[in-house]
């Protein structure tokens, strides 16, 4: 007999998802996981306009 | 939230500014040339130091690898992982995984931690049995 089970997609937009051994999704987050660092001399330099 | 770990922040420092001789440029040590790979922690990882790595069966000590070559930045733009794939870590480790954050190195027996950051949505709960995946290109990293 053919195995029909089929493995659940991503939903769209998840970023990670936590899968049963069936494949069924049991948790997701559609958040992006963002690494980001803010460059703060940009923001130093900046902090000087419209100064008298 | 992420950032760049001390030691790579210093790395970029000291190679664009004038810390090396006579005012030029400092030296930049060259990265492991194989692929980069993704570490999964049980708690945060800080600027300081990595989180407690997972353990067990289901995870490999060091990360596992990324499928292929992530998109360059191009005028300042986030580059995004895994790129050409999903990853996923299946559990089979007898307990539950608890996973708060992940650290990005490069592929050296001893590795350089690049980037870390939480998971949203952490601590992300694995029971055994069960799958953890990240989705391709659902990391972004950038520098804004």
């Amino acid at each position: 007999m053919a195995d029909m089970s089929v493995i659940e997609p991503v939903p769209e937009g998840a970023t990670w998802v936590v899968r049963d051994p069936e494949g069924r999704i049991v948790a997701f987050s559609a958040e992006p996981i963002r690494l980001e660092m803010t460059t703060q001399l940009g923001e130093a330099l900046g902090g000087t306009e419209g100064e008298e | 939230m992420g950032a760049l770990p001390q030691g790579m922040a210093s790395q970029i420092l000291n190679a664009t500014l004038p810390t090396g001789a006579v005012g030029a440029p400092g030296a930049w040590t060259a990265l492991n040339a194989g692929a980069m790979k993704i570490r999964l922690n049980s708690t945060a990882s800080t600027a300081a130091a990595y989180g407690t790595e997972l353990t067990g069966t289901g995870y490999t000590a060091g990360g596992t690898a990324v499928p292929g070559a992530s998109t360059a930045s191009a005028a300042g733009s986030s580059v995004t992982l895994p790129h050409g794939g999903s990853l996923s870590w299946a559990n089979t480790s007898g307990s539950q995984w608890s996973i708060v954050s992940l650290d990005i190195t490069d592929a050296a027996v001893t590795p350089v931690r690049c980037w870390f950051g939480n998971l949203t949505g952490q601590p992300v709960l694995v029971a055994n049995g069960n799958t953890f995946q990240i989705a391709a290109d659902a990391i972004s990293v950038g520098l804004s």
